[in-house]
């Protein structure tokens, strides 16, 4: 029987497989998009605290300040409220900042004055009491220049690279399609090679006259075709849950190909390795989530040191999140060409695929 | 009694007698305290560089703040070599005191220029703010300096400014909270999500498959003790990693709650593995192989722990995913420890340990009576 046969026949039985579990189809199609509506709740908190704010008088310069914190570089969701309300919420962490512009405001500045502006902070998370204190000086500067008041001295001056920012949510839900890619990939390789060890199938696996390479080939192949199906609807949410429109179609399909076949025949190695099911899926999620947070997928990872940067080399989320975020947006986020992130991909799954006959052959 | 022991150490012994399933159990919650402890390094703060130093005083103050700030990882270059590595993401920005500084600073039309890479909105935001904060403490250096003052800041004497603008910053606690013992919080949940829901529903499943489940389904003794079993199985499973991450954690200062909170923290983190391990038996009971077993229980592990505040503060978010963060478990263990860890108050700890220990209850309760039925059913 030739070689292509094999591979043929064993695409169709690992097809059958897939068919007879339903269940672990649905769960792996569904691991994907949790972690897709999940992770985009990240990005939810990434910006606009909660904040309330205490208007003692409703005055054009107190308005004026209120409408230059709101414009303050995306620091505050600003929601009016009583003091005392703002203190108990405050207390019960359900808001993370309290401003009190007081009575007298418009009048202190008309006479030229300083006026005090109150800032009760639960300074409980760092990164967000910092974005809150930091925004204060942007607001006070926005709104200095918009009054036109005559002894500021400087201003920063502030220039983008790109035409427009990127909305947080709609960078990480991108990157949460290679996410979704590596993990579905990835789980289904370990499980069609872990099964077969666990069914002691692998033995067979050896007796083919073909040698076992055209037989593996087959099933990861299925793996890969039941992979992108899993996948598939990531994307879909993506462009129509969230509208992020596709910039490159076709680099975003083959993106996700590539990190799919990547991160199955990784995943078939580490089903050789473990030899269980049981031991790799929640290995492969350990340690692709911690990987999904050293991808460039929150900004791009060089931002983050020169070690996570390489260390991030390693994962296939980051050559996958690096086409992505270009094929969807346009936005280079790795210092590699795209070209050369879908052929690091494709050259992991030909590596993988190498590797996994020996790897069997030593189950 | 003695059977739901016997159960139980049998979970444990198998546990403990694959190395790999340890470590499965491990690697998640692991995964995240690094990436955490990494992430802890960069957070908040942008590398930047600086361009161009102008002789005068003004613009040695402004290079000044700049080299000090908070809010940025600094390099000083050159124009060309700054624009480079722009270009390959060395840097987020480039920031350019102009020649002439002190003159303009003196005529009122100084700037600070600054080219951001805005390809995502988070840390452009992060630079916009930093450079605000740098430029404004020329003239208005309390304004600038926030969060430096002291637990006293918010009685300081008003300082008049060129903004006209004078903040006073109460906190509601002094020092900060560090972002890694913020952060290392929902760890512990995670930990024992993962240890006590996977190891006793592969127990579970392990039974279904080698049969030994439907024999003890027929006996209405061993049902109770097949499900207990596994649940104190998982449990001591679990506890045995909880603690020992926690006696680290404890050990190095990692976390460290105010006196008199640490039998709070227990009982949350007990309650935390007691709902875990009740998941796992309805896991354990609802599937029929291991991998469909694994595959459901890196789901719903996945799902509890980032909705149940995992990576965020589920109070900030919109109101649909707050009211389905309050079905999760993991919800009431995550709000419960921060609120012992860092608030002078505890007001929701009664109603977090009693969601948790009951939703223990109606777990193990859905699994005896499933159990039940898989008895009938044969």
């Amino acid at each position: 029987m030739s070689r292509t046969r094999v591979a043929r026949l064993a695409f169709d039985l690992q097809l059958t497989s897939f068919r007879r579990a339903p269940l672990t189809v649905v769960f792996v199609v569904l691991l994907p998009l949790n972690l897709l509506l999940l992770t985009s709740l990240f990005a939810l908190t990434g910006y606009h605290i909660p904040t309330g704010l205490v208007m003692e008088e409703d005055t054009p310069l107190a308005r004026a300040f209120a409408d230059a914190l709101a414009d303050a570089h995306n620091s505050y969701k600003l929601e009016e409220m009583s003091f005392d309300e703002g203190v108990e919420q405050l207390k019960d962490a359900r808001i993370g900042a309290v401003i009190v512009i007081p009575e007298g405001f418009d009048a202190t500045i008309k006479s030229g004055r300083t006026a005090p502006v109150q800032l009760l902070l639960d300074n409980v998370n760092l990164d967000i009491a910092e974005d809150a204190r930091r925004a204060i000086p942007a607001a006070a500067s926005i709104f200095a220049a918009r009054e036109g008041f005559q002894d500021v001295r400087l201003v920063p001056r502030l220039r983008n690279v790109l035409p427009r920012d990127t909305g947080y949510v709609e960078y990480l839900g991108v990157a949460a399609i290679a996410l979704s890619a590596v993990l579905a990939g990835a789980i289904l390789g370990a499980t069609v090679i872990a099964r077969d060890h666990e069914l002691d199938a692998s033995p067979l696996t050896r007796l083919t006259t073909t040698g076992p390479g055209p037989l593996l080939a087959g099933r990861l192949a299925a793996a890969t075709l039941v992979g992108l199906i899993a996948v598939a609807a990531t994307p879909a949410v993506v462009v129509w849950g969230y509208g992020v429109p596709i910039k490159h179609p076709f680099e975003a399909a083959l993106g996700i190909v590539a990190t799919l076949a990547a991160a199955t025949a990784l995943g078939g190695l580490v089903g050789a390795w473990l030899k269980k099911t049981m031991v790799a899926v929640p290995l492969i999620l350990g340690v692709a989530i911690a990987f999904y947070l050293d991808s460039g997928a929150v900004e791009p990872q060089r931002f983050d040191g020169e070690f996570l940067f390489w260390l991030a080399h390693l994962s296939p989320t980051y050559w996958g999140v690096g086409i992505m975020e270009h094929a969807f947006h346009g936005l280079t986020v790795t210092p590699e060409p795209v070209a050369l992130l879908i052929a690091v991909l494709f050259a992991f799954a030909i590596a993988g695929f190498a590797l996994l006959p020996r790897a069997v052959r030593s189950l | 009694m003695n059977a739901i022991w016997t159960v139980a150490k049998s979970d444990v012994k198998r546990w403990m007698r694959e190395p790999m399933l340890i470590l499965a159990t491990l690697i998640p919650a692991a995964g995240m305290a690094i990436m955490v402890l990494a992430l802890t390094y960069a957070v908040g703060r942008q590398p930047v560089a600086l361009v161009g130093h102008p002789e005068g005083l003004e613009a040695e103050r402004m290079v000044s703040i700049l080299r000090t700030s908070d809010g940025f990882f600094l390099s000083e270059s050159t124009h060309e070599q700054a624009m480079k590595d722009l270009k390959d993401l060395k840097v987020a920005a480039v920031i350019e005191v102009p020649d002439g500084f002190d003159e303009a600073v003196a005529r009122h039309e100084g700037y600070v220029d600054t080219l951001i890479n805005n390809v995502d909105l988070d840390f452009a935001d992060d630079v916009r703010r930093s450079i605000s904060e740098a430029v404004v403490e020329i003239d208005a250096p309390p304004l600038a300096t926030l969060g430096e003052e002291g637990p006293e800041a918010g009685s300081k004497p008003i300082v008049a400014n060129p903004y006209q603008v004078h903040v006073a910053e109460t906190d509601l606690r002094y020092p900060d909270i560090s972002f890694l013992s913020y952060e290392l919080v929902p760890v512990f949940p995670l930990l024992a999500l993962t240890a006590g829901a996977l190891i006793t529903a592969l127990a579970l499943s392990g039974d279904r498959e080698t049969g030994v489940l439907t024999l003890f389904a027929l006996a209405p003794r061993a049902r109770i003790a097949t499900v207990g079993g596994h649940l104190l199985g998982g449990f001591l499973a679990s506890s045995l990693l909880i603690g020992t991450a926690l006696g680290v954690a404890a050990l190095t200062g990692a976390v460290d709650p105010p006196a008199g909170r640490w039998p709070a923290v227990i009982a949350l983190l007990v309650a935390t593995s007691l709902s875990a391990v009740g998941i796992g038996v309805v896991i354990g009971l609802a599937t029929r192989s291991r991998p469909t077993t694994i595959l459901v229980g890196v789901n719903v592990v996945a799902a509890s722990f980032l909705l149940g505040g995992g990576f965020t503060t589920i109070a900030f978010m919109p109101d649909a995913i707050q009211a389905a963060a309050r079905f999760v478990p993991t919800f009431y263990s995550v709000t419960g420890i921060r609120e012992a860890l860092f608030y002078a108050e505890m007001p929701t700890l009664g109603r977090n340990l009693i969601v948790l220990t009951g939703a223990a209850v109606v777990s193990i309760a859905v699994g005896a009576i499933a159990l039940t039925s898989v008895g009938r059913r044969r």
